[in-house]
């Protein structure tokens, strides 16, 4: 299932507190309200959109469409389909294909004496990159 | 990686403002390219309440990095606001917490306009192929009306530095559009 509006596109699976809260934060200073303007308009509590905004809450969807409806916004849910996502082995692989025989090279890059100490407690090594 | 992204949640958290991941260990995230960032690149403001944080975490002040001497990681702030859209900003459950990290979108934008840096062997270049491995590991996820639309604004405002990116662009789609038809042929044989 996918739920999308002009400004949120996600599967449900993927869809956290934590991302939901700051669009709606976003969305309702665009429309120039305060927390307590749009719970008067959606007949609920200050708290309560202070906590899905913060990413305490996660909001049920007849919550988010009164949300949306009161911010000027639509919500589009989809049924049956889901993000064609390759699995990150799938990704490598490809990846490593296109690239070739590219390696990238972290020394070519000027490390600085901060990046060569994170480079070398990581034994990313200069030798290991060298031809 | 992980490492990288589990700062970036602690700095989410004790920052006044949500920093955001940029830079190499958004091109690992967004592409699972063997990128070996060398440090970690977070764009936001940083206020005095925010240094004050850093230092409280344990970082101190390396040249431009902040350095943790146990974790060994280099936190850089190359700059204070995102370039591209913060709606498409992508929040990540880390279970301990969150990382805010670049869209994908934006995030090619910026490898492909860096990939128009290098004056020759721009196909050998380190800049060519982290775009190409974005565009190759991301390649269903990318919002190409996006993109377009985003490279002719920077082609009508910065004229020949759009236009390359334009002809790289091109290239790129066609070296990954490649890569994973090989793949897809790999996998039915």
């Amino acid at each position: 299932m996918i739920l999308q509006n002009s400004n949120i596109t996600c599967t449900l699976q993927s869809m956290k507190p934590a991302r939901i809260g700051p669009v709606i934060e976003r969305l309702r200073l665009e429309a120039g309200l305060t927390q307590g303007d749009l719970a008067g308009r959606i007949g609920t509590t200050q708290a309560a959109i202070s906590k899905i905004e913060t990413g305490r809450t996660l909001p049920g969807l007849e919550l988010l469409d009164r949300i949306a409806t009161a911010l000027g916004r639509s919500i589009m849910l989809t049924l049956g389909e889901s993000a064609e996502t390759p699995s990150i082995e799938e990704r490598r692989r490809r990846v490593r294909r296109a690239l070739g025989d590219f390696e990238f090279d972290p020394w070519a890059r000027n490390p600085s004496a901060a990046e060569r100490d994170s480079l070398l407690a990581d034994g990313l090594t200069r030798e290991r990159f060298s031809r | 990686m992980r490492r990288h992204l589990l700062v970036a949640a602690a700095l989410r958290e004790a920052f006044e403002r949500e920093p955001v991941v940029v830079g190499g260990t958004a091109e690992e995230f967004q592409s699972s390219a063997p990128y070996h960032g060398t440090d970690l690149d977070l764009v936001g403001v940083v206020t005095a309440v925010d240094r004050g944080a850093l230092r409280s975490l344990g970082f101190r002040k390396r040249g431009r990095h902040w350095y943790h001497d146990v974790i060994h990681v280099a936190v850089e702030f190359p700059d204070d606001r995102l370039d591209g859209d913060t709606d498409r900003i992508e929040r990540v459950d880390l279970g301990p917490g969150t990382a805010a990290i670049i869209g994908v979108d934006d995030l090619y934008l910026d490898r492909l306009r860096q990939a128009t840096a290098p004056i020759s062997n721009v196909e050998g270049s380190i800049e060519f192929h982290s775009a190409l491995a974005v565009a190759t590991g991301a390649f269903e996820r990318l919002d190409r009306r996006y993109a377009l639309r985003r490279i002719r604004e920077i082609e009508d405002r910065e004229g020949r530095i759009g236009e390359r990116m334009r002809r790289l662009d091109r290239r790129i789609r066609h070296l990954a559009k490649r890569s994973m038809d090989a793949d897809a042929g790999r996998q039915r044989g």
